[in-house]
């Protein structure tokens, strides 16, 4: 490879700048940051659905990239590479808050019949608070709005918890356009509340 | 509204991505499709946003788990026909 350029930065490809990384050259780390930070932030909040939670996990990927640079090979892309680190630290995440949302009830040690319990927290705010600051009334409208083929079958499957099957038969078309169509509606839903919600405040 | 949803995928993954939604994929097909919507952005866009809707729906009827709102709904549906 070439001697790194600092002024050329902005032209290296990704799997250029990791490797020049790898040579110790923090330029390139940095140039990768600014690259990624937006992505990372948007890929995550898919995930998430929590801002502070996507900027904490942002940090902490790019941290892991920047300790285990040496592990990435070249024979993967370094986004897909960069983008599996990120995915597993929210699963992570997911799975530690679960936890928190439980308090152990400690066992009284002096007392042989006592056992530890595990109650959930009811202070604690878990991720759904996003959609406890949702109107009832925003979220009614939006599934009015609703494209009608697309709101038929949504209504049938997760109104009327009918089976994909059902609903074919009830609206005469093919089991895969069923799904299709549920998976777009649900989509658009959600893409309606979302323009709703004022996406810098903090939940 | 967003271009994603435009997009069409393969029977299959479509069936993919409503298993996934519902969360009746096994651990290993899971942690698979999950790869795969690392590299597709439509994709997973489009399972993501599924995912979240069908949350929202689930709080809904939740917060109305009234009769008269189901009815309501499901009026909508008679008026189409």
């Amino acid at each position: 490879m070439d001697a790194f350029k600092y002024a050329q930065v902005a032209n290296y490809s990704d799997e250029d700048l990791m490797e020049y990384f790898q040579e110790g050259r923090e330029p390139a780390f940095n140039e990768l940051v600014q690259r990624y930070t937006d992505r990372l932030h948007n890929f995550l909040y898919r995930y998430t659905h929590n801002h502070q939670d996507c900027e904490d996990l942002v940090q902490e990927t790019f941290l892991r990239v920047h300790k285990s640079k040496q592990s990435y090979e070249r024979i993967a892309k370094f986004s897909t590479w960069m983008y599996t680190i990120a995915l597993n630290l929210a699963k992570s995440m997911y799975k530690k808050k679960q936890r928190m949302y439980k308090v152990s009830i400690h066992k009284d040690e002096t007392d042989p019949n006592d056992f530890e319990m595990m109650i959930e927290d009811k202070s604690i705010l878990q991720d759904e608070e996003l959609h406890q600051k949702l109107s009832v009334e925003k979220l009614e409208k939006a599934l009015m709005n609703l494209a009608p083929e697309f709101r038929e079958v949504v209504v049938y499957r997760d109104l009327q918890e009918l089976k994909y099957d059902e609903i074919a038969e009830i609206t005469g078309v093919a089991m895969g356009t069923v799904k299709s169509r549920i998976n777009r509606g649900r989509a658009q839903l959600q893409a309606m509340i979302e323009s709703y919600v004022d996406m810098g405040t903090s939940f | 509204m967003k271009n994603f949803t435009d997009k069409e995928f393969h029977p299959v993954i479509e069936e993919y991505i409503t298993d996934y939604v519902d969360d009746i994929l096994e651990n290993g097909e899971r942690a698979a499709f999950e790869e795969v919507l690392v590299h597709n952005d439509d994709l997973r866009e489009l399972a993501f946003s599924a995912k979240e809707g069908k949350k929202l729906i689930q709080q809904l009827v939740f917060i109305k788990a009234d009769e008269a709102f189901k009815k309501r709904m499901l009026l909508s549906l008679q008026n189409l026909s």
